[in-house]
């Protein structure tokens, strides 16, 4: 059989495995969307944080290019969050045909490049049809004023080369963690997925937690003005960062407490099967909410700072016009911020939710035969992302408000409205995500219905 | 297929111990015991699927003799798509896939064209009476028809091994008596070996031989 044969069947076999199935529609659809909502909020939040990276600065000191790297900042953990659930979410649903394959006799190369290809595939059609969405967008944006002029169709839209980076890095975030998530297919042709207790976490994690937050309280209290727009923005970057590690490291052990408490109370099954869930990974329980905790911890000091900057506008004269358009400006951009991160970990949510069901399949299809009623099913399933969102929205924000204490205490005095709108923005969101869980009801109704078919 | 003081471990659980088993060509070996006796270790063990902590499995093919615990990844992923075929419960099929192109998978693995690998998959089906479900999707089989689809996908690379975990588990007893005949004739029959983990007396009565483990060691062998 000569090479060129031999690849033909190759790749004919390639074309079986990652072309679109019929029945496997919903599935493959979900993180082709997923991928769509990154892409186009990327290209937006681009577009804005470009035109601000190039506002005019007359007094030298960047404020302009601080919000930009800022807007960008806050966005990159929500949007890599959702790509990295959307690809474990292609790559898993072909576990089990993956596995198949490796005990054929494919090899372990063969079959990663099949994997890697489809989650390219997935992520480049998302893309393109995010790119297609961004169209209709780019009216909405130029409408939106920038430093007090609208942005205008030429600045709703990027440079190609810019746009089309974007996009392949879209993708690849989908190749990269599809690969990551496919290890253990890999390591076995059997795919054996061994069921191990997390390791339980310890106590020290909150010990690290309150000395990272007290360091970080001590930065922003020194921080002035008098270090420049770079050392301004180092400070809040260094801050950010390390308030954010803090609570990846917080999170999980908060989320393992609070699920090991209600389950301790638990006295129905869905409290017990969601709580064992949680404890099966806080980790993983904590990950498809973490962008929560990072919009919570962003809403709450920029509200306080907006309602403090609202109240010196109203009473003081020397306020000038510049400084009347930047407050506008960070009004924007907290609000798009947020609203994005949110939307972004609903998208998340939902994602995760549906490769959890596929994952979990087993499970479901056993408690409905056990006569299970759907409800206390769908039940579980809102548990088991509430108990984590409860922790993201909460403690964060408290950690914030700890941060910038004084600006919050001004503002709760001078401004309660705008606490009031971040509180509420907060509600908004945590609804909004369980909106995330109640759009994946029809993947378990589906794996319900017909238990022994592709999802 | 030789097997020699073959010990797997788990951790520290030893799941076989010291395991030794020859498997000739047109013979069907039924290997039984209770669960937890390293029925299922020891056929991956023969598969090369996991590599034993000691002893040696040994296959003489077309290209001589191999030694499974020598050979690399790639070259035990060969071995299995080449001189293998597999069986199991749930037959292990691609779901997205039509009956025939699961069939004509390992073939295109292999290099053959798509045309000629789902013609001859789809022969392969007619003979074992699945004439016009080619196109069907494994949802859309019976138990029965889904592990004739395994069976005949194991025949497609004309393995020398077929191994079957439970191939008739989860099927009622008259089809699984069809399913077994069918089994035993594209197998034996034709000169290749089979290797079948059961837990059910019924199939372990129709093969050549009935190998019986408990704690990891062969406790008992019966030739019929």
């Amino acid at each position: 059989m000569s090479a060129r044969d031999s690849a033909n069947g190759r790749l004919s076999a390639l074309w079986l495995l990652v072309r679109p199935a019929r029945g496997d529609l919903a599935t493959t659809a979900l993180p082709v969307v997923a991928f769509a909502v990154i892409s186009t909020v990327a290209l937006g939040v681009v577009a804005l944080a470009q035109a601000y990276w190039n506002a005019p600065d007359p007094e030298g000191f960047g404020q302009y290019r601080i919000l930009a790297a800022g807007m960008l900042a806050v966005l990159v953990v929500p949007v890599g969050t959702l790509g990295a659930a959307a690809a474990r979410l292609s790559a898993r649903r072909r576990e089990d045909r993956l596995a198949t394959l490796r005990l054929m006799g494919a090899s372990s190369s063969w079959v990663r490049g099949v994997a890697l290809v489809e989650a390219a595939l997935v992520a480049a059609a998302g893309a393109l049809l995010g790119l297609l969405l961004y169209l209709p967008l780019t009216t909405l944006l130029s409408i939106i004023d920038v430093v007090g002029t609208p942005l205008g169709s030429v600045g709703a839209w990027l440079s190609l080369p810019l746009g089309a980076v974007l996009l392949l890095t879209v993708v690849l975030v989908a190749v990269v963690s599809a690969g990551a998530s496919l290890r253990r297919v890999l390591i076995s042709p059997l795919g054996v997925r061994l069921r191990e207790s997390a390791p339980r976490m310890h106590w020290l994690r909150v010990v690290i937690a309150v000395l990272v937050v007290g360091v970080a309280v001590l930065v922003l209290q020194l921080t002035s003005v008098s270090w420049g727009a770079v050392g301004v923005t180092a400070a809040l970057v260094v801050v950010l960062v390390a308030v954010m590690a803090v609570l990846n490291v917080l999170g999980p052990y908060l989320v393992g407490r609070l699920a090991r408490r209600w389950l301790a109370r638990s006295s129905d099954a869905g409290t017990l099967i969601s709580m064992r869930g949680v404890l099966e990974s806080p980790q993983a329980a904590w990950r498809q909410v973490s962008g929560v905790a990072l919009a919570g911890f962003v809403a709450v000091p920029a509200g306080s700072v907006l309602g403090f900057l609202d109240t010196v506008q109203r009473l003081s004269d020397a306020v000038t016009t510049e400084q009347i358009l930047f407050f506008g400006d960070i009004r924007l951009v907290v609000v798009a911020a947020v609203a994005v991160s949110f939307l972004l970990v609903a998208c998340s949510v939902g994602v995760t939710q549906a490769a959890a069901v596929m994952e979990r399949r087993a499970l479901f299809v056993g408690l409905d035969r056990l006569g299970m009623p759907f409800s206390v099913m769908d039940r579980a399933r809102h548990l088991s992302v509430s108990t984590p969102l409860l922790v993201a929205a909460i403690v964060p924000s408290l950690i914030a408000a700890l941060l910038v204490a004084p600006v919050v205490g001004i503002s709760v005095v001078t401004a309660p409205l705008f606490i009031v709108t971040v509180a509420g923005c907060i509600v908004a969101g945590v609804v909004l995500v369980q909106l995330g869980v109640v759009a994946t009801a029809p993947v378990l109704r589906r794996v319900l219905t017909q238990p022994d078919r592709a999802l | 297929m030789s097997v020699r003081g073959v010990l797997v471990r788990y951790g520290e659980a030893v799941a076989l111990d010291g395991v030794d088993l020859a498997v000739h060509d047109g013979e069907s070996v039924a290997i039984m015991g209770p669960s937890g006796s390293g029925k299922s270790t020891l056929l991956h063990a023969m598969a090369g699927i996991i590599s034993p902590d000691e002893g040696t499995v040994t296959l003489r093919t077309r290209d001589g003799v191999r030694e499974l615990g020598g050979l690399s990844d790639a070259a035990r992923s060969a071995l299995r798509l080449r001189a293998y075929g597999f069986v199991f419960q749930q037959g292990m099929l691609i779901p997205e896939l039509t009956a025939a192109e699961n069939v004509a998978m390992p073939l295109l693995l292999t290099g053959t064209g798509k045309s000629a690998a789902v013609r001859h998959a789809t022969r392969l089906l007619e003979e074992l009476g699945l004439a016009g479900l080619e196109g069907r999707r494994i949802g859309q089989l019976s138990g029965g028809q889904a592990q004739r689809v395994a069976i005949a996908r194991a025949r497609a690379t004309d393995a020398q091994i077929v191994f079957a975990d439970e191939p008739t588990g989860a099927l009622d007893s008259r089809t699984a008596s069809e399913v077994l005949d069918v089994l035993l004739a594209e197998t034996t029959a034709q000169g290749r070996a089979l290797v079948v983990v059961t837990h059910d007396e019924d199939v372990a009565s129709r093969c050549s031989r009935v190998v019986r483990l408990k704690d990891g060691r062969i406790i008992g062998s019966d030739t019929r």
